[in-house]
């Protein structure tokens, strides 16, 4: 076990490389695009942590990102290689925004069966290519990844068809009633930050503290050992797609309820990917998904809200796909304090 | 359609026998995409065009090797990392460079029965990578390095410089595959034209069982069968919703890889397929 201090020096050492190599990186596309570079550094700070609006801005995205990292966590950390984030959280949008357009029920009932029935979905579809590996060792990259086209698609096809929004062209669902909203803390920040907060202590408890845990980080660790160990390596792998794939499905969920307040295919933001970095930053371990997530926050916002300069949309997958980079360089210098 | 996958799939397939997985072929494909339209943007000709993709593509390969096997670490996280910001180049280039100008492609000339020479040159090296494999001193070395680095090694191989270069020489294939994507099928770059196509061309290995001749005709396969399910719609014979015909090539995917997985179980898997060789 490390000593706290050594682990938070590797941690500032961590958040500055991130920076850093963020900051390389704007200031490169400024001088790619022929910006004023001192302009372009003031719009950052003032749109993420130099006002207030940018700062809830940037929790308001920890928020879904920190779900999904929470959910990826939990199949990395079992060796399950999930990067269906993507089509998950698109579940979890679709059900949520068809329950909350077409049943008519007490409110509360509403929001209650909306997340339930958002977790199922995500769950049971992260299931289909957890079953794949689980029975004949499909890779469950390709499967996840597949499925999230196939998810984008059904997405459209709802959202174009029966729920459609008549008045707009794109495929997108009406709107969920005002009272079905969640309230916001300070606009833009909403009450679902306190949700994505309270799933952190349940998923550690869960990954570190309980037998099944244990027994999902044996399997990730060495499906031999886990073999070894009388563990059956297929039923954790269920579980671990499952509980995924359900947990990214909320993510999709609330940002229906607190975000969008309707669905299509764009409502996932890219978080089912982006979250691969915040994840792996923290090293799959719940409780480091809050630091990460606002890390990675903090850049994604920094980096859309270059788009009113005219910076491409696309510099933000550029700056985040750059971000691997440090997640290597992190698993690189681990090993060499062993 | 058929060399789109074919020489992705080739360029993974090099990769995986030498025992690396790429996981950026989809963003490499979109950076040799996007380039070979640049160079149609600075006035290259066709082939010009197509060479600037895949040379464009090389330091990937370089990058995920070196960073994989010089270093030791982990090849999926490289890969996604390639992925994602191969992805964002791509949009980036396209969206300062290509979209504001309007960019006149030329087709490359068709040479026999109406099939463009790319096509011949997928077929030729389908013949060429078998006869590699099997009959070559190189050939056999690679397949060494990716079934067992270590007795590679105590015959004087060195595993990270064959492993390197393997990765290279196939993010050039992937990068060709993007060019030829763009100067020929589509005419152009648009914002994620490479739709999966990456991860196609990648399960399409696996669905080969790591044999060139069996990814080919797997593409070949593949790119009929999808034909023949949108002709099918088209003619109004097949009632599938319009959205999930755009997503057929990708369920074709997973049921076919799950059928290879079912009935041929990890026969043909390169032995140090994914792991780093550390003496």
């Amino acid at each position: 076990m490390k000593s706290i201090e050594t682990q938070l020096q590797s941690a500032a050492v961590v958040i500055g490389l991130v920076l850093g190599l963020f900051i390389l990186s704007v200031a490169g596309v400024s001088l790619a695009m022929n910006l004023q570079m001192s302009e372009v550094f003031v719009h950052l700070f003032q749109s993420t942590i130099g006002s207030a609006f940018g700062i809830l801005s940037v929790l308001r995205r920890t928020t879904y990102l920190l779900i999904v990292s929470i959910g990826l966590a939990i199949a990395f950390r079992s060796g399950v290689w999930n990067v269906g984030g993507e089509g998950q959280i698109i579940w979890g949008g679709l059900m949520t925004a068809a329950i909350c357009l077409t049943l008519n029920l007490p409110i509360p009932i509403i929001i209650l069966l909306s997340i339930v029935a958002s977790f199922l979905a995500g769950g049971l579809w992260g299931e289909i290519a957890g079953f794949l590996k689980a029975r004949w060792n499909v890779n469950e990259i390709v499967s996840t990844m597949m499925l999230n086209f196939v998810a984008t698609a059904s997405m459209i096809e709802v959202a174009g068809g029966p729920l459609r929004d008549p008045t707009v062209l794109i495929a997108q669902t009406r709107a969920i009633s005002t009272k079905l909203q969640f309230p916001a803390i300070a606009f833009p920040l909403n009450v679902t930050f306190v949700i994505a907060i309270a799933l952190i202590p349940i998923v550690y408890l869960l990954m570190e503290k309980s037998v099944i845990g244990y027994k999902m980080r044996i399997v990730g660790g060495s499906s031999t050992v886990a073999d070894a160990a009388g563990i059956s390596t297929g039923r954790i792998v269920l579980l671990a797609m499952f509980l995924s794939g359900g947990i990214c499905a909320l993510a999709g969920s609330l940002l229906v309820f607190g975000n969008f307040y309707r669905a299509d295919a764009s409502i996932t933001g890219l978080f089912g990917f982006y979250a691969i970095v915040s994840t792996l930053l923290g090293k799959s371990k719940p409780q480091l998904m809050l630091p990460t997530s606002m890390l990675l926050a903090f850049i994604i916002t920094g980096a859309e809200s270059l788009r009113t300069l005219g910076v491409p949309g696309t510099f933000t997958q550029a700056a985040v796909g750059m971000l691997f980079i440090i997640v290597v360089l992190q698993e690189l210098a681990t090993r060499r304090i062993k | 359609m058929t060399p789109v996958f074919s020489l992705a799939a080739f360029g993974e397939l090099l990769d995986q026998r030498s025992g690396v997985y790429n996981l950026g072929i989809e963003g490499i494909m979109s950076v040799g995409a996007a380039m070979s339209v640049v160079g149609a943007f600075i006035g290259l000709n066709s082939w010009g065009s197509l060479l600037l993709g895949t040379i464009s593509a090389f330091p990937f390969g370089l990058l995920l090797g070196v960073l994989s096997e010089r270093y030791k670490l982990n090849q999926l996280v490289v890969g996604f990392g390639l992925w994602l910001s191969g992805l964002g180049l791509a949009g980036s280039i396209y969206t300062v460079l290509l979209a504001p100008h309007r960019i006149i492609i030329q087709k490359l000339e068709p040479i026999l029965f109406d099939l463009d020479p790319i096509f011949y040159l997928s077929i030729a090296l389908v013949l060429f990578l078998m006869f590699f494999f099997s009959r070559t001193k190189l050939g056999l070395i690679i397949t060494a390095v990716g079934q067992n680095p270590r007795v590679a090694d105590s015959a004087g191989i060195s595993v990270e410089r064959v492993r390197i270069i393997c990765v290279t020489i196939g993010s050039g294939l992937m990068g060709l595959a993007g060019a030829y994507l763009a100067i020929d099928i589509l005419q152009g770059f648009t914002y994620g034209i490479v739709a999966g196509y990456g991860w196609i061309a990648f399960a399409l290995v696996i669905f080969g069982r790591w044999k060139p001749t069996y990814v080919f005709l797997g593409s070949l396969l593949f790119v009929g069968i999808t034909g023949i399910a949108t002709r099918l719609q088209i003619l109004g014979l097949a009632t599938i919703p319009s959205n999930f015909v755009v997503v057929l090539p990708h369920v074709g995917v997973l049921v076919v890889l799950t059928l290879a997985m079912k009935f041929a179980r990890d026969a043909g898997v390169p032995g140090s397929l994914g792991q780093p060789y550390v003496k």
